[in-house]
């Protein structure tokens, strides 16, 4: 069905930015009453070892507080994702430390925390095994001895041959840091038992139904007895998708117990040390090129360090994995992926979900082998460009809506890159300059939505309701957390129904009126959600045209030979009460996938980008000033251009923090060392380069309007180009982020060495 | 344990509010528990993330580190509630929704403070230095910057 536009492509206001910018909208902590209990776990002090019990102060005053034990969970002791190997509550291994043994609820937190003083984990300590430095070294020196939690193999062509035909292999190690989510509004969830047993879950999260399951599962109940309400969300970035299903989990319990409302809210320093990371990244990589250009072969080892249980990282791996061979038609890949197990807090989701990790080794990568041959970069990279009928690493044959190469036109010419370069070359001749610049450039893409058959599993519904006075409430699960979706999804609405857009209702889900419309992940809120709520803006119309036999045009409905309005039809149409549609996704036919071999259309659609950095390093001090990026991205359709340009320019930030600034490390044992704003150093306004934000459109078809997946995608190609961009000035290449002063001082000494 | 409470009588966005809390609390919990002004956000509770930002007197302050007590009668007091009902909060409002300066909302009420600060102070310093002290994990702060400077652009050909 053709339809006009009028709102989708315009940047109309967000419905919820009033109320934010006024300080009246109400985030969970905002909400929950003053009476409410306060809860927290009781952790292990270890990061590996056995647990013995809890050791209880007896001069501690247990009749003020409500403890929870392993053997008190009535339902199953799991906190359930991909696998059940992970406890809700540690019984006889400890595998992290912070891992929980025990809860406790009290009525204020001066209690709680005394009894978190009173009451500690008793664990035999054993020698725990984590950071990526130690997942490096085992790979190096004898990659049999790592525990896998999962692990694949993605294979084009015969890798062999492929790098057989080479005038030249360059190879190269790239590591990664884990990355703290550090959205500004820490953790929390809240449960409030209700009179018939059933139980009122609401909070800060991402995903309602993939709490709703994990806190019926432990608490034995029928998953439809667990009401999962959404709050506003002060931020996200993957770091609630799976984690508050956990302590939802835990609020429950606290609740169940003590009759009561119970909060468990983070304060910054127990989210920071507590909560997943981004996996942080081995990757050892070796590309075959001919003395031309033509990239022959890609020999990749991917491995992330998952942590202490499996959660999220067999799909991160397998993002990862097939994103690493970039946007270029290679005839021979093989990538070996493996998620190893280490005694860190398991490692989550987090924007990008294992795709930058993969991106910025081989886009760094990809620099070194253009030097090796002396070529220029940008030419290699053109050379082997993916374009319509060829081939990714898993065998998809692209057919549609393929726009990398625009998207590195646009880039080249915003920037005015050839000029440029020769400007920052001569800049760098002057010795007496305090800074040397340098330029890099990096081309990156994302598939939308879950990967293979992850959308058909899903089987996403959403519904949409059409009340007498003719306005619309979509019906869906997927969550605002800063995003605009609420926005979003109403312009795809409002332009598929011909209504205003002030006519279209979105609010923040509960599970208890809303279909399961899949989580909001993986860049599908607009590309495959927002479809849907097309589909049911058409159902709803079709209803009501059959309901009064009449057929809708552009000023109402013809009615006979009458017209009626929209509200006149609605307000017939809904004698007997609201009319309800409902509708199921699809994927478009003809996508194929093999979970077993990783092979086959791996997404519906990518969207692409292209990107260039430019920098100043400071040459006593090795301090790095990013000073402009030019970014432009093909998102298919923009609905609305002033929230899609927020998501890019916000990625862009978090991603120049993970390049240059974040970093978590490990003690040895096993302790988080960076759990504070103080430590962990996220971009401030001055860290911040001008950003040139661009889009180019080459809509899908299979999306609502043309529109593809975006909130990832720019996570994906800034710290190769700011790496690059560096390489460029110092002439010395860090392949480790974070950038830090320190290891590009440490790069420069050992290139004048070899020198 | 409990600590002794103090007695305060201040203006609070224009509003003269006698509050009682205990002697060792944070401005942050008396705004948002006792006179429950939840607009000022606890983002870390240790003076890094401006989350709490709010004026004191004059001054741009971080609520989580001011102790309340130390706050004499008469204190003025502005928060994110209170920028929002002033001509210069009110115009930063509409420039912040017209570049897209407001994602998750979290940080929003104290970058709304500290730009309101800076428009009625008006420091020797550009828009992107008086909002250093204030993250944001969502905007990439471009379009919090322009919204900021494009408000005292307004105000400066307003006279
Ligand atoms: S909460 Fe006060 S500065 Fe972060
Ligand atoms: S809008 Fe989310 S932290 Fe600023």
């Amino acid at each position: 069905m053709a339809t006009a536009s009028r709102y989708s492509g315009q940047s109309v206001s967000r419905v919820d930015s009033l109320g934010k910018a006024g300080g009246a909208t109400r985030y969970v902590r905002d909400l929950v009453a003053a009476d409410a209990w306060v809860g927290a776990a009781i952790r292990s002090p270890v990061a590996a070892g056995r647990v013995r019990g809890l050791r209880v102060d007896p001069a501690f005053d247990r009749s003020r507080i409500v403890l929870v034990e392993p053997h008190e969970i009535p339902g199953e002791n799991t906190i359930a994702f991909i696998q059940r190997d992970m406890p809700c509550l540690a019984t006889s291994e400890v595998r992290y430390l912070g891992e929980p043994v025990a809860l406790v609820a009290a009525p204020d937190r001066e209690t709680l925390a005394a009894a978190l003083a009173a009451i500690t984990a008793d664990v035999e300590p054993q020698t725990p095994f984590v950071g990526i430095d130690a997942v490096a070294e085992a790979m190096r020196r004898d990659p049999a001895s790592l525990h896998d939690l999962y692990a694949l193999t993605i294979s084009k062509g015969d890798v062999t041959r492929g790098l057989a035909e080479a005038d030249a292999i360059v190879e190269g190690e790239y590591l990664t840091a884990p990355q703290e989510h550090a959205y500004l509004e820490p953790q929390a969830m809240a449960a409030t038992p209700r009179p018939d047993g059933s139980l009122r879950i609401f909070g800060s999260l991402q995903c309602p139904y993939y709490v709703q399951p994990s806190v019926a599962l432990a608490l034995g109940l029928e998953p439809q007895r667990v009401i999962v309400e959404q709050c506003a969300t002060g931020g996200a970035f993957g770091g609630k998708e799976d984690f508050p299903s956990i302590i939802a989990t835990y609020a429950a319990l606290l609740a169940r117990k003590s009759g009561r409302t119970v909060i468990i809210d983070f304060d910054r320093q127990v989210d920071m040390a507590m909560t997943t990371k981004r996996h942080a990244s081995y990757t050892r990589l070796s590309v075959g090129v001919t003395r031309d250009g033509v990239i022959t072969a890609i020999d990749a080892d991917f491995t992330i360090d998952g942590g202490a249980y499996v959660t999220l990282s067999p799909v991160v791996l397998s993002r990862g994995s097939i994103h690493l061979a970039g946007p270029y038609r290679t005839p021979h890949v093989q990538v070996r992926g493996r998620a190893v197990r280490t005694n860190a807090m398991p490692a989550g989701a987090f924007r990008g979900f294992g795709a930058p990790q993969a991106i910025f080794a081989i886009e760094s990568h990809l620099d070194r082998v253009a030097h090796a041959i002396g070529m220029d970069p940008l030419l290699l990279r053109r050379r082997n460009l993916l374009r319509i009928g060829d081939t990714t690493a898993t065998g998809q044959t692209l057919t549609d809506s393929v726009a990398i190469e625009a998207c590195f036109d646009a880039v080249v010419e915003r920037s005015d890159f050839d000029a440029r370069r020769a400007r920052v070359q001569a800049q760098r001749r002057d010795d007496a300059a305090r800074s040397a610049s340098g330029l890099g450039f990096a081309l990156f893409w994302h598939g939308g939505g879950f990967t293979g058959s992850g959308e058909k599993k899903l089987a996403s519904r959403c519904a949409m309701s059409l009340d007498r006075d003719g306005s619309v409430t979509i019906l869906a699960a997927n969550t605002e957390f800063g995003q605009g979706a609420q926005t979003t999804l109403p312009q795809i609405a409002a332009d598929a129904l011909r209504v205003p857009l002030d006519r279209v209702r979105y609010p923040l889900p509960n599970t208890a009126h809303v279909p399961n419309s899949g989580p909001t992940v993986a860049s599908r809120t607009t590309m495959v959600v927002g479809k849907l709520v097309e589909l049911c803006a058409y159902a709803l119309v079709r209803d009501i045209e059959q309901r009064l036999g009449a057929t809708r045009h552009d000023d109402g409905f013809a009615l006979g030979d009458q017209v009626i309005t929209w509200y006149d039809a609605a307000a017939r149409a809904c004698l007997d009460g609201p009319i309800r549609v409902e509708q199921q996704y699809q994927l478009p036919p003809g996508l194929h996938w093999d979970d077993d071999q990783h092979r086959g259309d791996a997404y519906p659609a990518y969207s692409w980008g292209a990107i260039a950095a430019e920098v100043e390093v400071d040459r006593a001090t090795s301090d790095v000033a990013c000073t402009h990026v030019w970014c432009t991205v093909d998102i298919g359709t923009v609905i609305n251009p002033r929230e899609a340009r927020g998501q890019v320019e916000g990625a862009l930030a978090q991603a120049l923090g993970w390049a240059l600034l974040e970093q978590v490390s490990y003690t040895p044992e096993g302790r988080v060392r960076e759990d504070r704003f103080q430590t962990y150093i996220i971009p401030t306004t001055s860290d911040m380069p001008r950003m040139d934000v661009t889009f180019v459109e080459a809509p899908w078809h299979g999306g609502p309007f043309g529109a593809k997946g975006l909130g990832e995608l720019p996570m994906n190609g800034l710290a190769p180009a700011l790496h690059n961009a560096i390489r460029d000035a110092v002439e010395a290449a860090v392949a480790r982020l974070p950038m830090s002063p320190e290891r590009i001082d440490a790069a420069r000494h050992a290139a004048r060495r070899s020198r | 344990m409990l600590s002794p409470m103090v007695e305060r009588s201040w203006h609070v966005n224009g509003t003269l509010a006698t509050v009682a809390f205990a002697a060792d609390a944070r401005l942050l919990d008396v705004l948002r528990d006792t006179l429950a002004m939840t607009g000022a956000k606890e983002g870390c509770g240790e003076g890094e993330c401006g989350a709490c930002s709010v004026v004191v007197d004059g001054e741009l302050r971080v609520s989580c580190l001011q102790l309340a007590a130390a706050l004499p009668d008469g204190t003025t007091i502005t928060t994110a509630e209170g920028v929002v009902h002033s001509t210069t909060g009110e115009r930063l409002r509409r420039m912040m929704l017209d570049r897209g300066g407001v994602q998750c909302g979290f940080c929003t009420p104290g970058m709304m403070v500290a730009a309101w600060w800076y428009l009625e102070t008006k420091p020797p310093i550009d828009a992107r230095t008086a909002l250093a002290g204030n993250l944001c994990r969502c905007t990439g702060y471009q379009s919090i910057c322009e919204a900021v400077e494009a408000a005292a652009n307004a105000e400066e050909r307003m006279g």
